[in-house]
């Protein structure tokens, strides 16, 4: 004999009384709805699929296209390797990406143009460009003031032995030869 | 108030925001779930102020406001923790609030320890006494510089971590060279008492560096901590950590880098190790008992040199193994000790070294970093700042 024969409740009615299994019900049943909706569009979407298959006309469509277009035997191998590289143009796009926003945020970071043009401002060649004019006024001002002075022969002579009229020598002398030699 | 967030991340430092920011790039699903818990109002770009004690940049520049580089997206939670409960996913902020966490980032830098040194704080400031590790007392550096007149220049590196292990000789290979320019240095007396063995760790670096000083014909006394100022006596007390013995030396300037130590919130809490420091695993920097834990930056007990550059390369390692724990995933970013101290030797000079956890050169540049050039003087006076701004609080350098 059975347990039900016996009078024993069916044990599935023994299994809905254990709490756990109550509020997977009571859970199942709320969702019910959005089931029921996920469904309806589930088979809305094979609807779709098998009518499309069995439209003869969408399908010439489709296949006309197709055959129209530039894809061929090529490119869908391309398309299988492009798939491929896929990794390596990703890390590609990441680094052109992390660029660009480093790029727009300089460009939108005041202090930091700020700072840039100070240190441009500082830098080596702006200086010594500055240091440049400033000599050259001096020396222009120098000449000026000197405008009545003679100079002889003896005077350019003496200048041979300076350091820097020898050095400039020396600069003429090696280029000179360098020309030469090619 | 939110009290619960995906990643919470204590420090709003370089660490603290580079992590954020990176996060924030991976996913926009992190868009406020982030939370930085810092109290500063500022955020500052620390390297520069050792340009700025050398009067080569201005302070100004090394300065934000805190919401200007908290990104997009990330509450900023400006309180400070005083207690951590990783057993429970907690953190508990000083006005008693407390937030919960799926994941936790420890970031809260290292602090500086102005009472480890008998006298520096009521002297500090005044009587020739200055140090570049503070904003307040950066431009003080500078003036004492300046104004020198000859005498004992004396420069100090402390027993104890400290951020950027070369700042401490930097100061003073600027000092020097301005001694020069300003044509008292035939009257003056360079000395670097440190409590380090050697000038550097890393054998290359250490023997170029070794050069410099030889050059500019600096004193050196190592295995020496500071112990004392007496400012108005002009007078500091050093003690010899080999043989335990103080001698007093007398100067017309001192440069101070102050002791540091881990913050005392993490020192005091279950997640520190060692010294009080974070203590996490030296490739994932996961936690090592905590897996929802992460930490990194000058509060981690990495071994290696404790530097902004460090923090460059801990960062993606922290975000991008908190997002394998998300994915579950298993976790394969990895740090390998990378590191790097621009060692600034003069006005237009200076060492890039870059090294790992094995104190091997780990160089960017395709010429030997180990000399002296004027390059990477500029790279990290005029494009170093740039890029930390726009790049590496943007998580993308």
């Amino acid at each position: 004999m059975t347990r039900q024969a016996e009078g024993h409740e069916p044990r599935w009615a023994e299994t809905m009384k254990h709490p756990e299994v109550q509020e997977s019900m009571t859970y199942l049943l709320r969702k019910l709805p959005e089931i029921q909706a996920a469904v309806e569009s589930l088979d809305q979407i094979v609807q779709f699929g098998q009518q499309t298959f069995q439209d003869r006309k969408s399908m010439d469509y489709l296949e006309d296209q197709i055959s129209l277009s530039s894809i061929d035997q090529e490119s869908i191998e391309a398309f299988v390797k492009l798939i491929g590289k896929i990794p390596v143009l990703l890390k590609l796009v990441e680094r052109i990406e992390e660029m660009a926003t480093f790029a727009e945020s300089v460009w939108n970071d005041r202090e930091s143009l700020a700072y840039m043009s100070s240190s441009i401002s500082q830098n080596t060649l702006t200086q010594k460009s500055k240091e440049l004019w400033e000599k050259a006024d001096h020396i222009q001002a120098l000449a000026e003031q000197n405008k009545d002075e003679h100079i002889s022969i003896f005077t350019v002579m003496k200048w041979m032995k300076d350091p820097s009229v020898q050095k400039s020598l020396r600069y003429a002398k090696a280029t000179l030869q360098v020309m030469n030699n090619k | 108030m939110k009290s619960h967030f995906r990643i919470l991340i204590i420090g709003a430092g370089s660490a603290g925001i580079s992590v954020a920011s990176r996060l924030l790039r991976h996913s926009s699903a992190f868009k406020h779930d982030i939370a930085l818990i810092d109290p500063a109002e500022h955020h500052f770009y620390q390297p520069l102020w050792t340009l700025v004690g050398g009067g080569a940049a201005k302070k100004e520049f090394s300065k934000r406001e805190m919401e200007s580089v908290i990104p997009f997206g990330t509450h900023h939670i400006q309180q400070s923790v005083i207690a951590f409960d990783p057993d429970n996913n907690q953190v508990r902020t000083e006005e008693g609030q407390i937030i919960s966490y799926d994941f936790l980032v420890v970031a809260p830098g290292i602090e500086i320890n102005w009472d480890g040194i008998k006298g520096l704080k009521e002297t500090l400031g005044k009587n020739g006494v200055c140090s570049n590790y503070s904003y307040e007392h950066v431009d003080y550096t500078w003036e004492t510089i300046r104004n020198f007149k000859g005498g004992k220049a004396v420069f100090t590196h402390p027993d104890s971590p400290v951020k950027c292990g070369g700042a401490p000789q930097k100061i003073m290979y600027l000092a020097e060279e301005a001694f020069s320019l300003h044509g008292v240095r035939n009257q003056t007396e360079v000395t670097f008492n440190s409590a380090n063995p050697g000038i550097f760790d890393v054998e290359e670096y250490k023997r170029a560096l070794e050069g410099v000083i030889d050059r500019k014909q600096i004193k050196t006394n190592f295995r020496t901590n500071l112990t004392e100022v007496r400012g108005k006596e002009k007078e500091a007390v050093f003690e010899n950590l080999d043989t335990g013995e103080t001698f007093t030396t007398s100067f017309d300037m001192i440069h101070v880098t102050p002791p540091m130590r881990a913050p005392s919130f993490l020192a005091d809490s279950s997640l520190a190790g060692d010294g009080g420091w974070i203590d996490v695993h030296k490739h994932t920097l996961q936690h090592a008992k905590y897996a929802n834990v992460f930490g990194l930056g000058d509060a981690s007990n990495l071994p290696t040199s404790k530097t902004g550059a460090a923090i460059r390369k801990q960062a993606p390692v922290v975000a991008n193994n908190i997002l394998s724990l998300l994915k579950g995933s298993p976790m394969e970013a990895f740090y390998d000790g990378y590191t790097s101290c621009p060692i600034v030797t003069g006005y237009r000079s200076l060492i890039l070294a870059e090294f790992d956890y094995f104190k091997m050169p780990k160089e960017s540049m395709p010429f030997n970093q180990a000399k002296e050039r004027q390059s990477m003087y500029h790279l990290k006076k005029d494009f170093l700042p740039i890029i930390y701004w726009n790049g590496m609080l943007k998580g993308v350098m």
